[in-house]
């Protein structure tokens, strides 16, 4: 499904595309279109982007096309999802220890949006760090 | 109660001091520069001959007539050496001035020197194209080999003998080489050159052997030295890092932060409940970065 999502070629364009966006959460996933894990997480993003397109957009960066961000956002899991807004990265506590980035593909929609909706309330309030409203530490998955 | 000689010799100047107590300090401070006059030629001489004696030991000597006619033979070759003190200062060059005024050096041997130098040559006796020098600087003999322009201290048969090209020549090569091989050139020569003043001067006394053992003691403190600088130059520091790991070997700046290179953009020092709190920075923050660094 990422052939329906935008995709963003170079640095600049990821900047700008930030940048530009005044009231709206900016999602991006950073991975490979053709990586499983991507696909999973393209399926989920392409369902719910119509539904959260008053409060958040969209982006794709291929992290081989645009290795600018590789090292500084420490980006090396097959996916990756970061939220940003007014320039400004959104840090979200997964209970998972990593409350930078959604680093696994998510399947279930409702999930994310919630979790999307939570970052935006959050960083309309002017925080940087938003609890999710699930937990996804490995006691509850297993 | 005497006062200390500085502060005596302070007031005697100024005339606070009456003249029978002046007389002493101005006596002590006058013994003492010519005093440090001295330890400095002593440092300065063994830029040249690291091999030398200290001059010291053979200066106090007494006018002898010399009784070997070889000697005397070889007294067209001995060369003319002004007597000038800067003559030990490797930036000196000896002009006119120096000559006029200093004089030229006279050559005294002192009878010591000759009874060991008979007792060394009768045990090492010269090989044919080694010819026996006298040089005035020293007041010693050196052995100069004609065909290869070699010279020693030593006969060359001799266990301890080092032959080298001459320290006027070496200067001479080391002076158009450059100028910072000439510094750690003066730097090596100079330690040593302390090491072996500072034996000669314990062991006074005049057996015949001590000239042979103090060029021992020479040799010995420079190959110590030179092992020691290479070892330095060469073996890692147990506690370096890269003695037991398989990291390469880093200098001065290694391991530091440089501003553009950082690992991560997120701050790398947060620890604890802190570190799961540090943003990133933005995309513009991080390109920006990049462009820095590089």
């Amino acid at each position: 499904m990422s052939y329906m999502l935008q995709h963003l070629h170079n640095g600049w364009q990821v900047d700008q595309a930030i940048l530009s966006e005044e009231d709206r959460v900016v999602i991006i996933r950073f991975g490979h279109d053709w990586d499983p894990t991507c696909m999973v997480m393209d399926e989920t993003l392409y369902k719910c982007a119509e539904k959260m397109k008053n409060f958040a957009v969209i982006f794709l960066v291929d992290i081989s096309e645009v290795p600018d961000f590789n090292k500084m956002y420490e980006l090396y899991d097959p996916c990756t999802i970061m939220f940003f807004y007014r320039n400004k990265h959104i840090m979200i506590d997964l209970g998972t220890g990593n409350n930078n980035k959604i680093n696994w593909a998510m399947e279930d929609v409702q999930e994310f949006i919630d979790i999307v909706e939570t970052v935006f309330r959050g960083a309309r309030k002017g925080r940087g760090l938003v609890i999710s409203p699930k937990d996804y530490s490995t006691k509850y998955r297993y | 109660m005497p006062l200390p000689p500085a502060l005596a010799a302070r007031l005697a100047k100024r005339g606070l001091l009456p003249a029978g107590s002046e007389s002493k300090p101005t006596q002590a401070t006058s013994l003492s520069t010519p005093a440090n006059e001295e330890v400095e030629e002593v440092f300065a001489e063994d830029y040249d001959e690291p091999m030398k004696a200290d001059p010291d030991v053979i200066e106090p000597s007494t006018e002898i007539p010399r009784e070997e006619p070889e000697a005397e033979e070889e007294d067209d070759t001995l060369r003319e050496v002004p007597a000038c003190p800067n003559r030990w200062n490797p930036y000196h060059d000896c002009t006119d001035y120096c000559r006029q005024r200093w004089g030229i050096k006279t050559w005294n041997p002192s009878d010591t020197m000759i009874r060991k130098r008979d007792r060394m040559l009768r045990k090492y006796p010269l090989p044919p194209e080694w010819q026996e020098i006298p040089d005035p600087e020293t007041d010693r003999y050196y052995y100069w080999n004609t065909q290869t322009d070699q010279v020693s201290w030593l006969s060359p048969i001799h266990p301890n003998a080092v032959v080298t090209i001459s320290a006027e020549k070496l200067q001479a090569v080391l002076r158009n080489d450059g100028y910072d091989k000439v510094e750690s050139e003066s730097d090596d020569s100079d330690e040593e050159g302390m090491e072996v003043s500072d034996s000669e001067s314990s062991s006074s006394s005049s057996s015949d052997d001590e000239y042979d053992r103090r060029h021992e003691k020479g040799r010995i403190s420079r190959e110590r030295n030179k092992s020691r600088g290479g070892r330095q130059r060469d073996e890692i520091d147990p506690m370096d890092p890269a003695s037991y790991s398989d990291i390469p070997r880093g200098g001065w700046s290694a391991g530091l932060e440089r501003s553009g290179d950082a690992k991560t953009g997120v701050d790398s020092t947060a620890s604890g409940p802190l570190f799961q709190q540090r943003p990133y920075p933005s995309p513009g923050a991080v390109l920006r970065a990049n462009r820095g660094g590089k």
